[in-house]
């Protein structure tokens, strides 16, 4: 009986020191996520200055966002224009002979590679900062969970997404940064002899597929979280169902199943840390995403005008280009679902939630 | 000079070189061959405006004028080495046509190199930075 006293007085001492830990460590990454804040100027967001948040502020930051992605864009159109006209007139005054083509495509690709390679390093360190806040803010989130009273949840949290924001971002690194590069390389070959086989589209579908396969089995892993948590609720079944039928949106048909998951995802966070998860869960990704989206508008009407006027092979340098900014708009994209739905699944699954 | 004038040089000389080779064709292959020449220098007046044009709206647009140059420069060469080439078959001598062709592929390919090169220079930085 002395024991089991003891026992349970030795459990409560360290269960209170725990607590104690925690408060502590609470300081500790909140000062972590301010100084992340300061640093990535987030986006414009301090914690101190939620309250103030507005739709007028949020589309003012939005509005600020894309001038400053648009810049570059712009330039890369009146680049692309002049060398379609130079290209038009060269093929009209040289009687069909296939070599201007040749070296208009090889003279655009060289003048808009800075703008290009400029653009990924950047959304590559954007995604590189967005892992750095991350890494402060799941703790935080975790501890914000737990005192909620969801230790199951936050324990899972903490844990599953700082590895898979390390994953992520390691995947970006290893797999996704040389797949651009080839991606361009093999953009660039194509439309200088159209026939070579056009690699782009190949290797856009195989990148996304995966990163989808990466991303079901980091879910997967919240499926067997499932397991020792919880029955299944609504969440859990909607996010399984999401993984078998489809990886992204953008490449699946299961649009609506993945809007309602999403939505139900954003729901919990709600729920458990207010609207400032969701903005803050937003404003992590939102430059990168505004920044490839910017990128793929532009390229787009690039090669509108190239259509229009006649001028194929550099309209099909653009179109490859083009595919480059779609999958790093689908890695991002990957990067902010997975995200969204590991932090509803696991505060629903971890504890007092019934969705 | 405009396309009308381009043309009645060209018809005139057309009719005068076949008048006059039939008593001396080397006279005949001259007189055509100068009309060339007269020709392609008020050609090279006019297009000159529009590659001038070219350029200005590259520097504008931010591009480094050596590639529309290279893009000028060849079309110079595939010009001068076609009227070239055909003035030489004209006068029967085929062999030196061809070289002339081959000569104008060969002077493309070294205006091309540095472009190339910068290509290549491109490529290797995408594929050493990922």
């Amino acid at each position: 009986m002395k024991r089991i006293i003891n026992a349970l007085f030795a459990f409560m001492l360290c269960f209170m020191l725990c607590t104690t830990a925690n408060c502590e460590e609470l300081e500790e990454y909140k000062e972590k996520v301010y100084d992340e804040l300061a640093e990535s100027e987030l986006y414009g967001i301090m914690p101190d200055n939620m309250s103030d948040i507005s739709a007028d502020s949020l589309f003012e930051r939005i509005g600020a966002i894309i001038s400053q992605a648009v810049k570059a864009p712009m330039k890369i159109i009146g680049i692309t224009a002049v060398f379609a006209i130079i290209s038009r007139v060269t093929e009209t005054v040289s009687n069909g002979k296939p070599y201007y083509q040749d070296i208009c495509v090889i003279a655009l690709f060289v003048s808009i590679s800075p703008y290009i390679l400029r653009s990924f390093e950047e959304l590559i360190s954007a995604m590189n900062s967005s892992q750095g806040f991350l890494a402060a803010y799941v703790p935080i989130f975790a501890s914000i969970i737990s005192a909620s009273g969801n230790l199951n949840a936050a324990l899972s949290y903490n844990s599953i997404l700082l590895y898979a924001s390390e994953g992520a971002v390691l995947a970006v690194t290893v797999l996704i940064k040389p797949m651009l590069g080839l991606m361009l390389v093999s953009s660039v070959i194509h439309a200088v002899n159209p026939e070579m086989p056009n690699l782009a589209s190949s290797l856009r579908r195989i990148s996304v597929t995966m990163i989808g396969f990466i991303m079901s089995i980091f879910l997967g892993v919240i499926g067997l979280q499932s397991i020792v948590g919880r029955a299944q609720d609504s969440l859990t079944v909607k996010a399984g169902k999401y993984l078998v039928a489809s990886f992204v949106p953008i490449i699946g048909g299961s649009l609506n199943e993945s809007y309602r998951t999403v939505k139900a995802s954003l729901d919990s966070i709600r729920s458990v840390v207010g609207t400032f998860g969701i903005v803050i869960i937003v404003m992590i990704f939102i430059t990168p995403i505004i920044t490839a989206a910017v990128y793929r508008f532009c390229l787009m009407l690039c090669e509108f005008l190239c259509g229009g006027l006649s001028s194929g092979r550099v309209g099909m340098l653009i179109r490859g280009i083009g595919e480059v900014y779609t999958l790093i708009g689908a890695v991002v994209t990957i990067y902010m679902l997975m995200l969204i739905i590991a932090t509803g699944a696991l505060i629903a699954l971890g504890g007092g939630l019934n969705i | 000079m405009d396309i009308i004038s381009i043309c009645a040089v060209c018809l005139i000389t057309a009719i005068l070189a076949r008048l006059i080779k039939q008593g001396s064709p080397e006279i005949g292959f001259a007189v055509s061959a100068v009309a060339v020449f007269i020709v392609l220098v008020a050609l090279t007046e006019n297009i000159s405006s529009v590659f001038d044009e070219m350029g200005e709206l590259a520097s504008r647009a931010g591009i480094s004028n050596g590639y529309v140059m290279i893009a000028i420069k060849v079309l110079g060469i595939s010009y001068i080495s076609d009227l070239c080439a055909g003035s030489c078959r004209d006068a029967g001598e085929s062999a030196l046509g061809s070289i002339i062709d081959i000569s104008a592929k060969a002077m493309i390919t070294i205006v091309c190199m540095p472009i190339v090169y910068t290509l290549m220079e491109v490529i290797t930085k995408i594929l050493e930075n990922g």
